[in-house]
């Protein structure tokens, strides 16, 4: 059986790239240069990937600074605050606070995603949800949540738009926040809305993936919501937790831990695999780590890679 | 009656100035900072690092020095050496560790890295480590000590796990994994950091920080910090500090009350804004203490009155307000603490000095608020 597998979110800097990304934050390495070396070690990143067979191909978002920040640049009504904690992980972002109308003043930098290194049917895109963007920021401009949302919403399409604009495979929302904690019926309503905005702009298909939380805290309501393909952290999902539900769309189930070095053997993995899929009524089940490999060593996660390509080969076997 | 506002700082300092390779300008920083600070026979240092005869571990008793000095010239009433001899709070302690191997640099912030590494054995102490660092402070220090040392949760949670969870592998792997780290963090805080503290406290440690800022990490594991960290200092004779900076503390309680401990270290002025006021939004960055007021918390708790991460110097009036208003929230200024939100080691020393000046005139306006 042929399986679509692939990776959901940032890969890990090289020890070299951040010794680039020290000596430019110290002036000793122009903007040109590092960009040069970011682009170098994308292509590494997207060769490993293609190496392992997987169907969608991330850029490695190298030069991101955190998994939302780009989202904000560009924009009047918005402030970048102090360092916040990224869900559950050692990792911190820089708060936004919404201080005013969110207005675009300058495009999405077209170096967040680079496109040519990848062919368009492969490419893939990675950003942040517009509901998780409003839990995210601290907000002291909007009355109501859902305006801010459908605002973010705006923001988000527009980026997916122009980063997106020579053609792209899959677009994914990362949405922690559905899933962190319950999700009460008017936060799903609202979330809801705001990928709404964004599928209704965006070409497709759409993979609305949740990393960190387990599944049961945004099942059902999440099956409704208007994307193609829905994502799950089965690291943290227990498969009961979906088996009494149809999805009627296509899953990504998150199997292999993107935040441990340890390698899980491919007979572990594929196995879980089989289960889940027995267990779920779904037309198609694509596999991958359940978060971005940010979070590992660079050589951790080429590892990651690499075990990911032995289960995709395992599966086509079978 | 105790002195209200007592100032304390959290731990590390940037490296010494003196401590670059470049002479001439080592010897410079040595004598300004030297004569600044008031160190004893600092010209040795000077002379020494200009005629070449000055050795490196000779330089980084120097760097205690002058890190002790710093603080206490500042006018602060407990201190420790900026951690002058260890690299950082995390690869430092673990290379006393069997068990571990290191794996790479993993992103902490923008471009803020650390060397993480696995645990791929069962952690042993090889031996009870800081021991040399504290003496030495010890015989140099004019002001009480508080000695800092990375908790066992934090060591847990910043480290991959390649041998636990091996052990529970095949069964439940949400049961595995909760399993492993239960057992990771426990044997941690018994065999590695309990018997480190103990022979810390047997030689005269009056004071202990154990950093945890993983604390609040994981929600559902607070209770297992609690745990481990009652397991390092049951039945020890020192005073207790517990540090955890940059999270949401609500995700803390109600555990958190449970811990064994005199002080809670945290961070506020991180999150807080630079006017002057005692009204809420002046001071979003301390709502918290609201919290722990509620739940009548039984230590004192050290808000973070500076902010460590911008160059910003905090005004003497901004300090007193963020200690005036840590001490409204919590209906009682015995229970506050003047701290920084953190270590200072991403501060320039004349930044950070100036940061340690503003702390101790903030606290006094702060006691003569209250006198």
């Amino acid at each position: 059986m042929r399986v679509p597998g692939y990776l959901v979110g940032g890969f890990p800097r090289s020890t070299e790239l951040v010794k680039h990304f020290r000596e430019h934050a110290k002036g000793k390495l122009s903007s040109e240069a590092l960009e040069k070396h970011v682009v170098e070690n994308a292509r590494e990143v997207v060769a490993r990937q293609h190496e392992a067979g997987f169907s969608y191909i991330i850029d490695g978002m190298l030069n991101w600074p955190d998994p939302i920040r780009p989202v904000f640049e560009g924009l009047d009504g918005v402030e970048i605050d102090g360092l916040a904690r990224w869900f559950d992980n050692n990792f911190f972002y820089k708060k936004p606070i919404i201080t005013a109308h969110l207005k675009r003043v300058a495009d999405p930098d077209r170096r967040y995603f680079h496109a040519e290194l990848i062919p368009k049917e492969r490419r893939k895109i990675v950003l942040p949800d517009p509901y998780t963007l409003a839990r995210l920021s601290e907000n002291k401009h909007y009355r109501r949540v859902e305006d801010l949302v459908a605002d973010l919403a705006e923001q988000v399409a527009e980026t997916a738009g122009i980063l997106s604009s020579d053609g792209v495979g899959q677009i994914q929302l990362t949405a922690p926040s559905l899933v962190v904690s319950k999700l009460e019926r008017d936060e799903a309503e609202v979330a809801a809305m705001g990928i709404e905005i964004i599928a209704s702009r965006c070409p497709r298909p759409i993979l609305l993936h949740m990393p960190y939380g387990p599944a049961g805290n945004a099942v059902p309501a999440v099956l409704d919501f208007p994307v193609d393909i829905i994502g799950f952290d089965m690291t943290v999902t227990k498969s009961r937790e979906l088996s009494e539900y149809t999805a009627g769309k296509r899953v990504y189930l998150g199997l292999l831990d993107g935040r441990n070095s340890y390698m899980e053997p491919v007979e572990d993995i594929l196995d879980s695999y089989v289960e889940m899929v027995d267990e779920l009524d779904v037309s198609e089940a694509h596999i991958g780590p359940n978060c971005d490999l940010e979070l590992l060593p660079y050589s951790v996660a080429v590892e990651k890679v690499k075990r990911l390509g032995e289960i995709l080969k395992r599966m086509a076997e079978l | 009656m105790k002195k209200l506002f007592p100032t304390m700082e959290v731990g590390s300092l940037r490296k010494a100035p003196f401590l670059t390779r470049d002479r001439e300008r080592a010897a410079v920083a040595a004598e300004r900072w030297g004569s600044l600070l008031n160190v004893a026979d600092y010209q040795k240092l000077v002379n020494g690092i200009m005629d070449g005869s000055v050795g490196e571990r000779e330089v980084l008793d120097w760097a205690s020095i002058y890190g002790l000095r710093f603080f206490e010239s500042a006018g602060l009433d407990i201190i420790y050496d900026g951690e002058a001899k260890r690299p950082e709070m995390y690869e430092h302690p673990l290379k006393y560790v069997d068990g571990f191997s290191f794996r790479g640099l993993v992103r902490v912030w923008d471009n803020e890295y650390y060397l993480k590494a696995a645990v791929v054995a069962r952690p042993r102490l090889r031996e009870p480590y800081h021991i040399d660092e504290f003496l030495f402070n010890k015989r140099h220090a004019t002001r009480p000590l508080k000695v800092p040392i990375t908790g066992p949760y934090t060591l847990a949670d910043w480290s991959l796990d390649e041998y636990y969870i091996k052990i529970y592998a095949g069964g439940d792997p949400l049961e595995a994994r909760r399993r492993a780290k239960h057992d990771m963090v426990m044997e941690l805080a018994k065999e590695v950091i309990r018997p480190t503290v103990k022979n810390l406290v047997e030689h005269g440690a009056e004071h202990i920080q154990l950093d945890e800022p993983a604390a609040a990490t994981k929600p559902s594991e607070v209770a297992l910090v609690v745990e481990a960290v009652n397991e390092v200092l049951k039945g020890l004779n020192a005073e207790a500090t517990v540090h955890i900076c940059y999270t949401d503390y609500s995700a803390l309680l109600p555990d958190i009350l449970e811990m064994k401990v005199s002080n809670l270290s945290i961070s506020c002025s991180n999150a807080d804004t630079t006017q002057l006021g005692l009204d809420s939004d002046s001071r979003r960055g301390f709502k918290v203490l609201e919290l722990f007021h509620e739940y009548d918390a039984g230590f004192r708790v050290a808000p973070g009155v500076v902010d460590v991460h911008t160059d910003f110097i905090e005004s003497p009036e901004l300090v007193r307000d963020r200690l005036i208003y840590s001490a409204k929230l919590m209906s009682d200024p015995a229970k506050i603490i003047a701290c920084n939100d953190c270590g200072l080691r991403t501060r320039a020393w004349d930044v950070a000095y100036k940061k340690q000046l503003s702390l101790v005139r903030g606290a006094e306006l702060a006691r003569s608020a209250y006198s």
